[in-house]
């Protein structure tokens, strides 16, 4: 269960970025699917680690993108969300691979009260 | 009155930025002493002490190891008897190791000089926490034992897509399971299009020469 130490890891990252804490909205996430993080246990323990470290609690939304896949076998290039999918035009599973291991922090949306 | 208002930051950077950049300086240290270092993932039981104490057997001082343990000195004990250096991170209930256990851990060891040209991190027995965590190695080895089965690798994509070896262990086994050898290679190539095969038996010997040659070869280039 990596995804409390990688909600650390976040959380660490957005108090460098914001130079302190702050009660926090949102977060984007841009993930992959070889990124081997689990998005629905991710959420779960980014809200928790935030709330205990007083940073509000805050939603986390995951945009989804896919590896680059070219069949091995008719060559055409597909999107692989998932490493069960098999080519959309011949159903091969041979193909090259690259990229789908995205992990990173887009943006943050921060509360501010204006007086 | 008071209005809440939302101010939207920009990060745009790798949630593991930190730990990236340990990694970094870590892989300028094994490029600055010309080892070659491989980051060693299975599952538990799959023979990951075994084959360092196989290793141990040709490379002897060649080959130094970093051992992530969870609670017991007992593997890097092993490893010694077996005839190489090694040195214990004490990582408690974590589930993989990252680049700064393996920046302290080489702190304690003196490189400088010696006969060692291949370091060998053993990480915390798990195909999924590790995968994402660089800790500065040139080869990534995943080992996959034939009685785990040869479904292993769709099931845990990540890993088998960052592999640069992959290590088939047991091999001795094949006679009595039904492990489809082929089945396994063919489902990593799906996921990742550059990478070493190994069949090897850590408990008969067969074949672990050829991956300690190939190490070997790969710290000659460095």
């Amino acid at each position: 269960m990596h995804e409390m130490s990688v909600a650390e890891s976040m959380l660490d990252l957005i108090a460098d970025a914001l130079g302190g804490r702050a009660e926090i909205e949102s977060v984007s996430l841009t993930l992959g699917p070889l990124a081997g993080i689990n998005a629905a246990s991710l959420k779960f323990c980014f809200t928790e680690v935030a709330r205990q470290l007083s940073f509000g609690s805050p939603k986390l939304l995951i945009n989804h993108v896919p590896a680059n896949a070219e069949c091995g076998d008719c060559y055409q290039p597909y999107d692989l969300y998932k490493p069960h999918d098999l080519c959309p035009y011949c159903n091969s599973m041979a193909r090259s691979v690259t990229g789908g291991d995205d992990f990173t922090i887009d943006t943050v949306d921060v509360m501010e009260t204006i007086r | 009155m008071n209005q809440p208002a939302v101010n939207r930051i920009d990060i745009n950077a790798p949630v593991l930025a930190k730990n990236e950049s340990l990694a970094a300086a870590n892989r300028r240290f094994f490029q600055e002493h010309r080892l070659v270092a491989v980051n060693m993932i299975s599952s538990p039981g799959s023979g990951k002490t075994s084959l360092l104490e196989a290793m141990a057997g040709i490379l002897g001082n060649r080959m130094v190891v970093i051992e992530g343990d969870q609670q017991t000195e007992r593997d890097a004990r092993r490893v010694r008897d077996a005839g190489s250096p090694a040195v214990q991170i004490e990582t408690g209930d974590a589930c993989h190791l990252d680049a700064l256990a393996v920046k302290e851990a080489l702190s304690q060891m003196n490189l400088s000089g010696s006969q060692v040209r291949v370091v060998v991190i053993e990480n915390v027995g798990n195909l999924i926490c590790p995968s994402g965590y660089d800790l500065g190695e040139e080869i990534k080895a995943v080992i996959l034992s034939l009685p785990e089965g040869d479904d292993k690798v769709l099931k845990y994509p990540s890993i088998f897509s960052r592999a640069d070896a992959l290590i088939i262990n047991k091999i001795d086994l094949a006679p009595y399971l039904d492990f489809d050898i082929q089945r396994a290679i063919r489902e990593t190539a799906c996921l990742n299009s550059c990478f070493d095969t190994f069949r090897l038996s850590a408990k008969t010997g067969q074949g672990v020469d050829k991956f300690c040659h190939y190490l070997l070869n790969k710290a000659d280039k460095i």
